[in-house]
């Protein structure tokens, strides 16, 4: 008998501010491909169709 | 019906009485309040899960719903029976598990997201495709019922799933992050919009062994 782990994690609500200070940062950074325009290409690089304004209501 | 269910707590019950600290978690599992009123609807789970799977799901939301530590317990959903139970702490809930302890069950999972988690699957939700015996991962959030179908296995699955749906949560944390809400609502707008992306992203693979779907709910 082989015993193994399944690990069922989750991700916390942020609360820190300095996160999303820092989240807001990147936004600003255009070096950086995130926020919607990231989200449209990874869709479209993974062939799933999606619209410009389909991404993330206001 | 009501002998079904005398079978089942008969076996829950022999379940705990075998030593080890799993069934001392189901022990104190059992003994959890019921907090509200049935809350899901029949047709809110897979057609494949039975009354008594039913009955299992919508008794464990009742009871974690306003627990502050998570709760796992691996069942099957044709019979109802609880095959393992577990006590969370911290970011995660994990069990051990011998690949043949399942066979002949149709396995799914629950946990529960405390209020302070984000609902959705994250990236460490994904290890499922990578495990043969577990069909459907489910998720009890405060308000909403996460239901992964997961009957592909491929680990590749799981490593692209992991990286993308990281990258699908950063992007949209950055994208509100510079938003002018305060940080409960920018919380909530994450936790709607990167969960609609990511049942957006699974169900376009468009595998009907495959699917994420959401049920809402609320509890007073």
């Amino acid at each position: 008998m082989t015993e193994k782990i399944a690990d069922y994690g989750c991700k916390k609500r942020i609360t820190d501010p300095e996160v999303f200070k820092k989240a807001a940062a990147r936004m600003d950074d255009p070096n950086i491909i995130t926020g919607k325009e990231g989200v449209y290409y990874l869709f479209k690089m993974m062939g799933i169709p999606i619209e410009w304004n389909e991404i993330f209501s206001e | 019906m009501k002998f079904k269910k005398i079978v089942l707590m008969i076996l829950n019950f022999l379940t705990i009485m075998i030593n080890g600290n799993q069934n001392t978690d189901l022990r104190k599992y059992m003994e959890l309040e019921i907090k509200c009123k049935s809350i899901i609807r029949r047709d809110d789970l897979p057609s494949e899960f039975s009354d008594e799977a039913f009955n299992l799901v919508d008794e464990f939301i009742r009871k974690t719903i306003d627990l502050d530590y998570e709760i796992l317990i691996i069942f099957d959903y044709v019979t109802g029976e609880i095959v393992k139970c577990t006590i969370g702490s911290g970011i995660n809930v994990k069990i051990t598990f011998d690949d043949d302890e399942f066979k002949g069950k149709k396995i799914a999972s629950i946990h529960n997201h405390t209020k302070d988690m984000y609902t959705p699957p994250s990236d460490k939700n994904f290890g499922i495709f990578s495990r043969e015996w577990e069909d459907y991962e489910l998720i009890a959030g405060y308000n909403k019922l996460w239901i992964l179908k997961a009957k592909i296995k491929d680990e590749k699955l799981t490593f692209e799933l992991k990286i993308n749906s990281n990258l699908l949560f950063n992007m949209t944390l950055d994208y509100y992050s510079n938003k002018d809400k305060k940080e409960d609502e920018k919380n909530d707008k994450i936790d709607n919009e990167y969960g609609n992306l990511l049942k957006n992203y699974i169900n376009n693979k468009n595998e009907s062994r495959i699917q994420l779907t959401e049920r809402e709910y609320s509890y007073d």
